[in-house]
């Protein structure tokens, strides 16, 4: 069974979760990304559990760098 | 042998009232609608200083002894729910017995939960009922968490309100075939440091440098004397273990979601509480929400929503309800009643 998400679609709903409007790509820094904070966090967690059925840890959250990082960990989550 | 039942809930809400308009006022970076969107949370009501959980203890235990429901004296065993007393000691529920006007010949006891503290309150109100400990049991929840929050931490200040509920439960006769209501318990320790107060008590004496006030990356202000909460493992934790707590209490009732009126949840918060709901499919019609006008009060939360959901014609009579705690600890719990009856016919 493949995991692979469409990174098109995943980035968009990553930019629907942030306040402040903010186009990505997967080499975003996400430290550069205004909206990208702890109720980000929360909202995202909902999505990426309502979309993908991913579970996926706050500690790795925390450690992704881009929007590339995201996707590759709903991917290990959905598994 | 006995069963227990809900006689009557009250609650109270201290005078202060902090609303959107005045956390916006303090965070300018926040508005008004936008906390509203992210929580459903209007106004959120504050103990005054020197206002403890016991006195909102003591104004919601009279208004429950004014309703007509029971007489002080009739209290056989008070079930004190706080994680925020008077004192180290003596036990909070002992003061209460003096200021309510209780016999002496009666129970009482503390107990340290949370949000979860509700159904755990239920389930040994049941045990102390149906093995014939007691017969009726005053259940209070009182806490004043505003205590532990500093005015420029924006991750509890929006949430949190203060509150207490008192809750009689009394003996019934058993109904042919029916058996005490079913509960299922979680705990996990391992969530503690995600929902605490690190300092103050014994592992950490308060001190200068626990007391010491430092900035966290949102912005937030707090020292290790208040209270810190990581809101996004809160949520992670809740969208694992809830949705298999109620999945246990059905299968162990016998019972499909179909079958339950009414869901009431601990009012975490309430984008927390649609995303739970829709995740496990309940029926928006069945789902109490109430936390508007009050926060989150903790361990209150729950028979507050119940004691609108009956006011407002939502809780019905006989009614098959299902009660959900979460929070804290970890800990959480799962209850379902025939209200007002803490039981299930076995039939049913």
């Amino acid at each position: 069974m493949t995991t692979a998400i469409d990174r098109t679609e995943f980035f968009q709903r990553v930019e629907e979760v942030l306040s402040e409007p903010h186009a990505l790509d997967g080499d975003t820094q996400l430290s550069t990304v205004e909206g990208w904070d702890s109720l980000a966090f929360v909202t995202f967690i909902a999505m990426v559990d309502d979309s993908y059925g991913a579970a996926v840890s706050v500690q790795e959250l925390l450690a992704c760098k881009t929007a590339e990082d995201l996707a590759a960990l709903v991917e290990r989550g959905r598994q | 042998m006995m069963r227990a039942a809900i006689r009557e809930i009250a609650y109270y809400l201290p005078e202060g009232v902090v609303t959107n308009a005045d956390l916006e006022t303090d965070f300018p970076e926040w508005s008004m609608d936008k906390i509203e969107s992210k929580t459903g949370i209007c106004s959120r009501h504050i103990a005054a200083p020197g206002e403890c959980s016991s006195d909102l203890a003591v104004q919601a235990a009279q208004r429950l002894f004014a309703s007509g429901a029971c007489d002080p004296t009739g209290i056989d065993y008070l079930l004190l729910c706080t994680q925020s007393p008077d004192y180290f000691l003596p036990t909070t529920a002992c003061t209460l017995q003096q200021r309510l006007g209780m016999r002496t010949s009666a129970g009482a006891l503390d107990f340290n939960l949370g949000c979860s503290g509700y159904v755990y309150g239920l389930g040994l109100a049941q045990g102390l009922i149906v093995s014939g400990q007691a017969e009726r049991v005053l259940l209070v929840t009182a806490e004043t968490y505003s205590k532990f929050i500093h005015n420029r931490d924006k991750s509890v200040r929006t949430l949190f309100g203060d509150a207490a509920a008192a809750t009689l439960l009394a003996a019934v006769p058993e109904a042919e075939g029916s058996i005490p209501a079913p509960f299922v318990f979680g705990t996990d320790g391992r969530g503690a440091g995600n929902l605490i107060v690190p300092a103050g008590a014994f592992r950490k004496p308060p001190g200068p440098d626990t007391g010491r006030e430092t900035s966290d990356e949102q912005g937030n202000v707090r020292s290790e004397e208040q209270l810190y909460m990581n809101g996004a493992e809160i949520f992670t934790f809740t969208l694992r273990e809830i949705p298999d707590c109620v999945n246990r209490l059905l299968q162990k009732a016998k019972l499909t979601v179909a079958d339950v009126d009414l869901f009431v949840f601990h009012q975490a918060n309430q984008y927390m509480l649609e995303h739970l709901r829709k995740k496990m499919r309940l029926p928006a019609e069945k789902f109490c929400v109430f936390l508007r006008d009050c926060g989150n009060t903790v361990s209150s939360t729950i028979p507050i929503a119940l004691k609108e959901a009956r006011q407002s014609g939502q809780l019905q009579d006989g009614q098959r309800v299902m009660l959900v705690g979460f929070g804290v600890g970890y800990s959480w719990g799962a209850t379902l009643l025939r209200w007002p009856n803490l039981e299930l016919l076995a039939s049913a």
